[in-house]
């Protein structure tokens, strides 16, 4: 784990960052040599790009609602690797987070005041229960996570293609099935008219600011950093390092939990399957690149949902396919983290 | 000459493992290899075998200069190593074991030549194996023997054995001197790292004895005796000396009763072994590594599981509960391994000495804890204990190791524990931090605690403690009051498990 | 009508076809994991080379020479994900979701290009084998499918061969259990690592050949549709044994079908949670401790040699969490 745990400062890890936009830039380039192909002038068509990520407020807000999604995500795998956790789990997490957010917006019929809160705290419920069961595994059974959590990942999705097939929840009425739609009283408020922008990101925001406390300041965080640092130090100490383990995953799987909450309740307004085209996994990449910081994870996010906003309005303007941006993403990521290595390789060296 | 090292040196960052040892083997020897643990054998040999590589120095085979750079040099030149932690996959069979590597391609069709070839190896050396049971099947004593054959298979003429009868029988071991005397015979030679000071005197026929990396001396072991190998093994010069006040017993603080446990490799550590540590009293273990202090030190500390046996603390039922738990009920722990198994070396030093208490006042309220309160306390501690750094926010790794343990007392000790276990507290460490740590635990005792001290150096125990437990293979051989405990007796009974 | 007879021989026929690209990309796979590398980048080989092997394809009009390209796609990708893990010691989820991120937008991508270029074309892939029995007796319909459920049959023995009966196997064995042990023995675990992850990786080269060429004649957006981490579910399943392996593919594809069949039919089973049951087994099987992993499985090896490691003193096991044998924390970096 040193390799991914190594600076954890906000300035060592800022310091990262900035080497890896380099590497990012080489990405870009990469990208640039498909635009071509395509028959583009590539600064033409990165600048429409870039138009669509940040060009008028509209396109912010889609940027900021992709970010909303990458944001949880990646904060809830950082805090799992925090503690020693391979955790790539989050996208199941992130299945059931929105499968509990919409029963408990369908089941209860509330104010707004309450219901919104009771929904979200599902979908926090769900994900973090998703995650406890691989967590509990692990805890009490050492049985590796990076297996049971991939395995959560599909029993999950599935999961939720039979709920909005099968149960109660689907909504007859529909062309497509889906489940009914989400009362008002339980919709997150949309930030700005217009856009699909809608209060989860301030969910999202403050669960950055909360994940940050939580590591620096709590007890809590405390003996998530020491079981991740030296497990065995940790029970030395007298750490209950089972209930660290456990409590961990509930969280890490809670965030991710959120993200799906949120799309349910703040993007679409129904659950359907298929709401995240692979959110999770890109939740584990942004968590990665960003050395698992929380600051940083607000940028790397950012970041990543300027790709994926840019990208969509690029296809509209000028029909290149949004699919250059997961080649410019996959190869960012890969350039990233084998630098990363290389750099702790070099390191080593002296 | 059949094996020689010159000169060998090889550094780790922050200690140097081997300082310029040098060794030579005849053809036809068994020659042991003696020194604590740390004091760079296993090192050496892995030089050796070409699991490391050589800072300095060189190696010499049959009188020409050989660069060992990978295992599989060393095989081809007839070395073979059986580890002290067994090398076996565990799926395999015996058979596949030994196979192993021995061939880039083809398949194992050739079964019948292979089994045949084991078999007369098995027979010749008197190694009885399975060739088709699977490891995970095997007892300690066969997995060994797979070892050995394993080498021998290779066409090993040189046999480097890590520590081989640490798990064995009696029995099996003298099983295993025999085979050892067998290959002999036959024109192999031996390398045999151990600690246990009566193998050595057994069936070598010559010893180097380490120390911190340097070699203190080879001889003939019919040249000398264990006491004088024991003394060049652990002895260390007793620079100060110190001033101890007469005991003052009071009530029991540990009482541990016929406790047993397994060891890491699934043999027996700890057979049914009872002592009665007092308040302001420094009970000693004396005893050679490995032979099941360390275990059960653990077993008290709730890190490792009591097969049978009680534990009593304070008047305290706490037999196999949890660490934290024990450490509750007024416990401190020094762990044998300040890295590994003592402190987060990414963390910083503040952070590190909050470890047993951060959930506690008035380090932490409502679960959130107090920056300033933990400085404080950083500033506090480094300064009373004589850790040397200038800034507690810095990451612990920094560190030198005299300064990592002074760091782990501090923390153990500012909890003003009843009952402090200490294993091994001044390992590795230089004189001057050795002396502080000494004190401090001289201090620990005025104050009223009970202290469990486990040690390898003789010395070390004999000066400190009131009274002297010696531990041998496994059993408390004998409990000595500080009238009895004197250099003769105790040395003995280290060595052989009885007085005489 | 269909009957019962008619309907189970319908059902193993497609089953064996539907399960064929899982299963190539799982045998291979189980090198790789066997070994100790965990790739899930297979998904996003599988896919490129479905691409490559579609476009060369209908470039030479020769449906072999697609084939070749696939398979040497995926062994491209075998190569770099085994460099970036096995040398580098990268992580190997994330570089695993990196290759597939890629692969993902390079193939949408090239694709839609050819799209606007070309418009749909179907590709030369292998005809079925065809039967002339099959008329009068119906149960050698089962025989009836392309030359690459007879690859992967084929492939599924041989590499039961190799990995249990030969030296080879062995060191694969060594490298992911107990690689230390295996560099004592002399094994080079990098170079067994790596030649079992380009392994994997041409034949998740040639599972996605048989996605375009084989059970469909064309190339479709993302069409591994998550059959590669179904290949890595497979193999957990079929406990790191190409037979086992086989076998649980050909469950799964055997659901697929029965799951597609069901939908077709208007029936009211609830197939999600049929599908979700291979994933359930194995999440079961790995609870209940039934599988026995390769225990090194996922953590990078740094040779002796590098390691930076500081004299190990004693640590005892009963620290570790679950009591396994004791492994140095040099083993995790």
């Amino acid at each position: 784990m040193k390799s991914l745990i190594s600076e954890t400062t906000v300035f060592a890890a800022l310091k990262d960052a900035c080497i890896s936009a380099v590497l990012i830039l080489v990405s870009v380039a990469f990208g640039g040599l498909l635009i071509a192909m395509y028959g583009f002038d590539p600064l033409q068509a990165y600048g429409v790009m870039l138009y669509g990520a940040f060009g008028n407020p509209l396109r912010v807000s889609e940027t900021l609602v992709s970010m909303t999604i990458l944001l949880l995500t990646g904060l809830g795998t950082a805090v799992a690797y925090r503690c020693g956790i391979w955790n790539i789990g989050a996208e199941g997490q992130l299945y059931l987070g929105a499968l509990g957010a919409t029963w408990a917006a369908l089941a209860f019929s509330l104010p707004f005041i309450l219901h919104l809160p009771l929904s979200l705290f599902f979908g926090f419920v769900f994900g973090g229960f998703w995650a406890l069961i691989p967590g509990v595994l692990k805890a009490k059974r050492g049985t590796n996570e990076i297996l049971t959590t991939l395995m959560m990942n599909y029993i999950g999705i599935w999961l939720v293609h039979y709920a909005v097939h099968f149960t109660p929840l689907k909504d007859p009425n529909k062309v497509f099935p889906q489940s009914y739609d989400i009362p008002v009283s339980a919709t997150l408020p949309k930030l700005m008219q217009g856009s699909r922008l809608h209060a989860g990101m301030i969910v999202a925001f403050l669960s950055v600011v909360a994940v940050y406390l939580i590591l620096r300041r709590t007890t809590f965080g405390y003996s998530i950093k020491a079981t991740g640092e030296n497990i065995i130090a940790a029970r030395v100490g007298g750490i209950n390092v089972s209930r660290v383990i456990m409590l961990t995953m509930l969280v890490s799987g809670g965030l991710s939990g959120l993200a799906g909450a949120g799309e349910v309740l703040g993007v679409h307004g129904w659950l359907q399957d298929g709401i995240s085209p692979g959110y999770g996994y890109m939740g584990i990449a942004v968590a990665l690149v960003a050395g698992l910081h929380p600051l940083t994870i607000v940028l790397v996010s950012v970041f990543f949902g300027a790709l994926l906003a840019g990208s969509d309005y690029m296809q509209v303007m000028t029909g290149i396919p949004v699919a250059l941006v997961f080649v410019i993403q996959g190869l960012a990521i890969v350039l990233i983290v084998c630098r990363r290595l290389l750099q702790s390789f070099l390191e080593r060296r002296q | 000459m059949f094996v020689e090292m010159k000169d060998i040196v090889k550094r780790f960052p922050g200690v140097v493992a081997c300082d310029h040892v040098s060794l030579e083997v005849e053809r036809g020897e068994i020659h042991a290899l003696l020194g604590e643990n740390g004091a760079g054998k296993t090192t050496l040999m892995n030089v050796l075998y070409g699991l490391y590589r050589a800072d300095e120095g060189n190696v010499y085979f049959k009188d020409k200069k050989v660069d060992v750079n990978s295992p599989r040099d060393a095989m081809t030149l007839g070395i073979g190593m059986v580890h002290q932690h067994f090398m076996l996959v565990q799926p395999l069979t015996a058979a596949e074991n030994i196979v192993l590597g021995t061939e880039s391609a083809g398949f194992l069709g050739s079964t019948r030549t292979v089994k045949r070839k084991i078999t007369e190896l098995s027979q010749r050396y008197g190694l009885k194996i399975d060739c088709d049971e699977r490891v995970w099947q095997m007892s300690v004593g066969e997995k060994q023997r797979v070892e050995i054959i394993k080498a021998l298979y290779r066409g090993a003429d040189l046999l480097i054995l890590d520590e081989p009868t640490a798990v064995l029988t009696p029995r099996e071991a003298a099983e295993l001197f025999a085979t050892l005397r067998l290959m002999t015979r036959e024109g192999h030679a031996v390398i045999f790292i151990t600690h246990k000071l009566d193998e050595v005197m057994a069936v070598s026929d010559r010893v180097t004895v380490l120390r911190n990396g340097r070699v203190v001396s080879t001889v003939r072991t019919s040249d000398t005796t264990k006491s004088e190998l024991a003394k060049m093994m652990v002895g260390r010069e007793v620079i100060f000396q110190l001033t101890r006040t007469p005991l003052r017993k009071r009530n029991p603080i540990l009482e541990v009763r016929d406790v047993c446990a397994s060891g890491d490799r699934g043999h027996d550590a700890i057979l049914s072994v009872s002592l009665t540590v007092h308040e302001g009293e420094i009970f000693g273990i004396a005893g050679v590594d490995g032979n099941g202090q360390s275990e059960l030190a653990e077993v008290v500390a709730g890190l490792r599981k009591a097969t049978a046996g009680k534990v009593f603390i304070n008047g305290c039922d706490l037999t196999n509960r949890a660490p934290g738990r024990i450490m509750r009920n007024g416990v401190g722990h020094i762990p044998e391994d300040r890295m590994e198994g003592g402190l987060m070396m990414n963390l910083s030093v503040a952070e590190n000495l909050i470890l047993e208490v951060y959930y506690d006042r008035p380090f932490s309220r409502w679960g959130i804890l107090d920056e300033r309160v933990i400085r404080d306390h950083a500033d506090k501690l480094t300064s009373e204990f004589d850790v040397r750094i200038t800034n507690t926010q810095a990451q612990s790794k920094t560190l030198s190791g005299g300064n990592l343990q002074k760091l782990i007392l501090a923390r153990v000790l500012s909890r003003k524990p009843r009952l402090i276990l200490a294993n091994k507290p001044t390992r590795g460490l230089d004189v001057a931090s050795t002396q502080y740590v000494r004190s401090r635990l001289l201090a620990e005792r005025e104050r009223g605690s009970g202290i469990l001290l486990i040690s390898a150096d003789l010395d070390e125990i004999l000066m400190m403690s009131d009274t002297v437990g010696v531990m041998y293979s496994g059993r408390m051989v004998g409990t000595l009051s500080p009238e009895q405990a004197n250099k003769d007796v105790v040395g003995s009974m280290m060595l052989s498990g009885s007085a005489s | 009508m269909v009957t019962l007879d008619n309907f189970i021989i319908d059902l193993t026929v497609s089953a064996l076809k539907l399960s064929t690209p899982i299963i190539i990309a799982a045998i291979g796979e189980t090198f790789a994991e066997r070994s100790g590398v965990l790739n899930i980048g297979i998904e996003g080989g599988m896919l490129t080379s479905a691409f490559v092997a579609y476009l060369v394809s209908i470039a030479t009009g020769n449906a072999l020479l697609g084939i070749a390209s696939g398979v040497l796609t995926g062994g491209i990708f075998g190569v770099v994900h085994a460099y970036l893990t096995v040398i580098t010691g990268a992580d190997q989820i994330v570089t695993g979701v990196g290759i597939n991120l890629f692969s993902l937008g390079l193939s949408t991508f090239l694709y839609k290009h050819f799209l606007d270029l070309f418009g749909q074309v179907y590709s030369p892939g292998l005809p079925a084998v065809s039967i002339g029995l099959a008329r009068q007796v119906p149960v050698l319909r089962i025989l009836e499918q392309t030359p690459f459920v007879y690859i992967s049959i084929l492939l599924a023995i041989t590499s039961w061969i190799v990995l249990f009966r030969s030296h080879f196997g062995l060191k694969v064995t060594a490298s992911g259990e107990h690689p230390l042990a295996a560099e004592t023995a002399g094994i080079d675990v990098h170079r067994i690592r790596c030649v079992c992850v380009i392994i994997g990786g041409l034949m998740a080269g040639l599972a996605g050949a048989s996605l375009s060429l084989g059970l469909l004649n064309l190339f479709t957006e993302n069409m591994v549709q998550g059959r590669g981490f179904v290949a890595v579910a497979i193999v957990i399943l079929g406990n790191w044994t190409p037979i086992n392996v086989f076998a649980g593919g050909l469950i799964f594809g055997a659901m697929d079908s029965l799951q597609m069949r069901l939908q077709a039919m208007g029936t009211t089973v609830p197939y999600p949670l049929l599908l979700m049951l291979p994933y359930l087994f194995v999440t079961v099987a790995l609870a209940i401790g039934r599988v026995k992993m390769p225990q090194m499985l996922c953590v990078p090896y740094v040779k002796e040699k590098k390691r930076r490691r500081t004299l190990l003193w004693h640590v005892p096991s009963a620290l570790t969490r679950s009591g396994r044998s004791p492994r140095t924390r040099d083993d995790a970096l």
